[in-house]
């Protein structure tokens, strides 16, 4: 079964600049799909579009359902991790933004406690949750951007840039923690070593179109394709 | 110093704690209230706030230093009106000679100085007081509680959350405002300021679309929810409100 089938997908920004023309694409479960391509490519306006954030004209289902049709049930599936963690962690304490989605969600309160306490667990950060997010490091709030999605158990995790501003050794712990994630994961990102390692498959973005997609070996191989849209071929590819 | 921090532990073992923080906002703001309403030129009566602020800061166990700091944030305020009741020149029939000096100001802008200092003052230290002793967490969930505008607690949550991040900011501009014009002359850094405000805001404007996007991804409909329970009223709680009451009436009245 397709977790995301998106068909036909225009939007245009406010100011007219076009983020997407025409995108057509289809994520099977349990799948790791790499998204690439420059910037301005339309990757975040893609993946803000897989929760119902922006809504353009096409059509975007999860599990086969149009995410129109049920906001609140398509964002308990699909959790967006943004690129700064500034920017997702927006309550006062960890414990408090890793439970904002559950409480949203209306769940009750020893289920969210459980659930809080099980996410930061997951992903390392135990003993955390009394922390400003501020106070974090950087490779600190982006774990804990993960917790706050993990926690609504959502079937698919969707990266905008995940591995941005981390040193080599944050870099590569966080690349294990999204292989060990159990979901279907899709990730937007310059970091082609990153898709190498995690991703089975591969599009690539530019200009709002969708130009190529294929299995990441063949994609990360084509250096002719990869030149084209403005990415580097991985050092040892 | 840091959005979550408290001034020091010893708050966490400290009488006031002992109040439920609703009844300690509530307090605060009677207390704000009051004395922000009292005429400064009965000043016995600000006298007597001052002491029953101290009382409570006592029973807060709050350090002087941490307190000063916050009292800092009153200086703009009583800079500027310290800089008009210099400037202006005062007319005949309200001038009065400025003790120690041979200075002649203005008599109402003097007594509207001395307004802004004392009012300021007992205002940011009670201000202050809740903040040293709970949670912020914990306060914002006070403020729901007292049903305060939905709007005004976000906007209180968020700038907890986010004052520091623009302060990281704005710092990262200075250093490379400085790193482009090392020797620049104080005229001009200062006249660059006024620029690196407006950029400054647009930054914090396109944040604000980001973490409303961010939200919205989480479910949200317009309700901040916490997870912070709330307890039942106590017999102490009833004590605070009862003695800050009759104690406000007190010295307002007499």
């Amino acid at each position: 079964m397709n977790a995301i089938e998106v068909t036909n997908l225009h939007y245009t920004y406010p100011d007219g600049t076009h983020g997407l023309r025409g995108v057509s694409l289809c994520v099977p479960e349990g799948a790791c799909l790499g998204m690439v391509g420059p910037n301005g490519a339309g990757k975040s306006t893609l993946l803000l579009h897989l929760n119902g954030i922006l809504n353009g004209h096409g059509s975007v289902r999860v599990f086969g359902k149009p995410v129109r049709e049920d906001l609140q049930a398509a964002r308990q599936i699909v959790g967006l991790v943004f690129q700064n963690p500034d920017d997702q962690l927006f309550m006062p304490t960890v414990f408090d933004d890793v439970a904002f989605g559950p409480l949203n969600l209306g769940w009750p309160e020893e289920r969210v406690r459980e659930a809080v306490t099980r996410a930061l667990e997951s992903v390392g950060l135990t003993g955390h949750g009394d922390r400003s997010p501020h106070h974090l490091s950087l490779g600190e709030q982006k774990r804990a951007s993960i917790a706050t999605v993990l926690v609504m158990d959502c079937r698919i995790v969707v990266f905008d840039e995940p591995t941005t501003g981390l040193d080599p050794r944050g870099r590569w712990e966080f690349i294990d923690l999204i292989r060990d994630l159990p979901a279907t994961k899709i990730i937007a990102t310059h970091d082609l070593d990153l898709v190498r390692e995690l991703c089975d498959r591969v599009v690539v973005m530019d200009d709002g179109h969708l130009v190529a997609e294929g299995p990441a070996a063949d994609v990360l191989a084509d250096q002719e394709l990869l030149e084209e849209h403005g990415l580097a071929k991985p050092l040892d590819g | 110093m840091s959005p979550c921090d408290h001034p020091e532990q010893a708050t966490r073992r400290a009488l006031a704690r002992r109040v439920d923080p609703r009844v300690a906002v509530v307090c605060v703001l009677a207390f704000v209230t009051v004395q922000a309403a009292t005429p400064i030129e009965e000043w016995p009566r600000f006298v007597a706030y001052a002491g029953l602020l101290l009382i409570a800061v006592i029973a807060s166990r709050v350090s002087l230093v941490w307190l000063l700091k916050r009292l800092a944030l009153a200086l703009p305020f009583v800079i500027a009106v310290a800089m008009s009741t210099l400037l202006v020149r005062p007319s005949a029939d309200s001038a009065v000679r400025l003790p120690g000096t041979d200075l002649m100001v203005s008599g109402p802008l003097l007594i509207l100085l001395a307004s802004v200092a004392a009012k300021a003052t007992l205002s940011i230290v009670a201000l202050s007081l809740p903040v040293a002793l709970w949670d912020f967490p914990v306060l914002v969930r006070a403020l729901q509680a007292l049903r305060i505008p939905r709007l005004f607690v976000m906007l209180i949550a968020f700038m907890w959350r986010y004052v520091y991040v623009l302060g990281d900011e704005a710092r990262r501009m200075v250093q490379a405002r400085d790193a482009r014009s090392p020797r620049g002359r104080l005229v001009r850094r200062v006249l660059v300021v006024g620029s690196m405000a407006g950029s400054l805001f647009v930054r914090g404007y396109e944040r604000a679309e980001r973490v409303g996007q961010a939200m919205v991804a989480r479910g949200y409909d317009g309700r901040l929810r916490l997870l912070v329970p709330l307890r039942r009223f106590r017999a102490a709680d009833a004590a605070a409100v009862l003695v800050v009451a009759g104690a406000l009436c007190a010295m307002r009245l007499a």
